[in-house]
């Protein structure tokens, strides 16, 4: 999976964008942000937009655990750790599913009749899966299903390779439509170019992970279906671009 | 907290972390006391395990886990073992009590080979007698061993020859007790001041061999601070 984070990414192509424009501006102007050192003609022009796109999530999301309650804690270790380490050896031969084993809990519950020289113990351990592959992963679940795990949480989320590509696509959009309005409005004033010289990047408010899918859940956790069933969703990612842009004769 | 024998307690790596700052900040044991304990611990559980062996080859990481096997290779040069330390990494950039424990291992005339060296005369010499110590890598792994680590990992286990790791064997998750990639194969593993989860879950067995626990003389008060995993 690529780690390389896209908002990175994003502010390295526009630190490459400014520079070049700097440069390209420079030439005619001693410090083109200046307002007080335009030269006679020039005009700062300031510049919103905001791009949106709707885009499928792209990762499923399932988490799994197994549990065993009774009177011995040392079974019940053995119990899970059987049951845990036959999932993971199943996990082991695929390779398109990412999985973390998740850490073991005991604890002493409830039921009814606190017996503290003889408590009832639970014990419980799960196993966090994801995958760009959904069909692989949920034939994964109801094999683990199988195994004895139940689906405590399903989700659909946006990877980050996906959510980089979709915002490059959105900045390149949203930088091009600055330049074409920054363009009409210097032919609108009777000035011949229009350069954008300062650009910020406004990262949104974007929601990409963790849409819940109880209806799938329950629907998962029934041992007579045999493949659960997961439709992924969408989301929005939107970028803002705020630029200044200086018009000349 | 302690437990009889036959019910030992496990504590999750940061636990155990937990209770060795509790016993170095709160009782005064220096870390440096406590990893020369980790490795006269090792060196006598070693001696008991293979009575006749000759020589170690101590495979030391950059960490305090490395400085462990520092202190091992010492105890063994001191002893009149042959000994030599593999050091994956650059010794020079050991820090704290590593450090101690790698200028206490250069005292004790102990040769520290590159794991390129290593590997170049491997190819032609094999003591028979000789024991691997496995102090690599410790608790504190999240993630596959790579780089060299993972290379001297698969020379270990290629070697075919005994193994004893120190607290944990190298590439082994010591709170799932998942083989997280290249891990070291065991025939010993002593472990010190709490006795870790993933020593018996999943691959632990199966990768630790033999365990033996050593408290490493912590005071006792410091078990009813933390709360193992097992009851």
């Amino acid at each position: 999976m690529n780690c390389y984070h896209p908002i990175s990414r994003l502010l390295k192509s526009l630190s490459l964008f400014m520079a070049l424009t700097f440069i390209a501006v420079n030439s005619q102007a001693q410090n083109p942000f200046n307002l007080d050192t335009l030269q006679a003609g020039q005009l700062m022009l300031n510049l919103t937009t905001n791009e949106t796109t709707t885009v499928e999530l792209d990762t499923l999301n399932v988490s799994m655990h197994f549990s065993a309650q009774g009177r011995d804690s040392t079974d019940l270790q053995a119990e899970v750790n059987r049951v845990i380490r036959e999932a993971r050896d199943i996990l082991k031969d695929t390779d398109n599913i990412d999985y973390v084993i998740q850490q073991y809990n005991v604890y002493i519950i409830q039921d009814g009749r606190p017996n503290r020289n003889d408590p009832t113990w639970r014990a419980q351990q799960g196993i966090r899966m994801s995958s760009l592959n959904s069909e692989a992963l949920l034939v994964m679940t109801a094999r683990l299903q199988k195994a004895g795990l139940v689906v405590s949480n399903m989700n659909f989320s946006l990877s980050s390779a996906k959510l980089e590509e979709v915002t490059r696509e959105l900045m390149d959009t949203a930088l091009r439509q600055l330049q074409s309005r920054a363009d009409s409005a210097a032919a609108t004033l009777g000035k011949s170019r229009a350069d954008l010289v300062e650009v910020t990047l406004n990262e949104g408010q974007n929601f990409f992970g963790g849409r819940p899918m109880m209806a799938m859940e329950m629907r998962a956790m029934d041992a007579a279906m045999p493949v659960p069933v997961a439709e992924p969703g969408e989301s929005q990612v939107s970028v803002s671009i705020n630029a200044r842009a200086l018009l000349s004769p | 907290m302690t437990a009889p024998a036959d019910h030992p307690l496990y504590y999750l790596a940061a636990d155990v972390r937990e209770l060795d700052r509790l016993a170095i900040q709160e009782h005064g044991i220096p870390g440096f006391t406590l990893m020369q304990r980790a490795g006269q611990a090792v060196f006598d559980a070693l001696l008991a395990h293979w009575p006749g062996v000759q020589h170690l080859t101590c495979f030391c990481g950059g960490g305090n886990n490395g400085g462990d096997g520092y202190v091992i290779a010492a105890l063994a040069s001191a002893s009149g073992l042959g000994v030599e330390v593999v050091a994956v990494g650059d010794p020079a950039s050991l820090k704290g009590d590593a450090r101690l424990a790698s200028a206490m291992a250069r005292e004790h005339q102990v040769p520290v080979l590159p794991l390129t060296a290593f590997q170049a005369r491997n190819k032609a010499s094999r003591n028979t007698k000789t024991v691997i110590v496995d102090a690599l890598l410790g608790t504190g792994l999240t993630g596959p061993a790579r780089g060299d680590y993972a290379a001297a990992i698969r020379l270990i286990n290629q070697s075919g020859m005994p193994v004893v790791a120190v607290d944990i064997p190298s590439g082994l998750s010591s709170d799932t007790g998942e083989a997280l990639g290249e891990t070291v194969k065991a025939g010993l593993t002593v472990t010190f001041i709490g006795r870790k989860l993933g020593q018996i879950m999943i691959d632990g067995p199966q990768y630790c061999g033999d365990l033996i626990f050593d408290d490493l003389g912590v005071p006792e008060e410091i078990y009813s601070r933390i709360s193992p995993v097992t009851p």
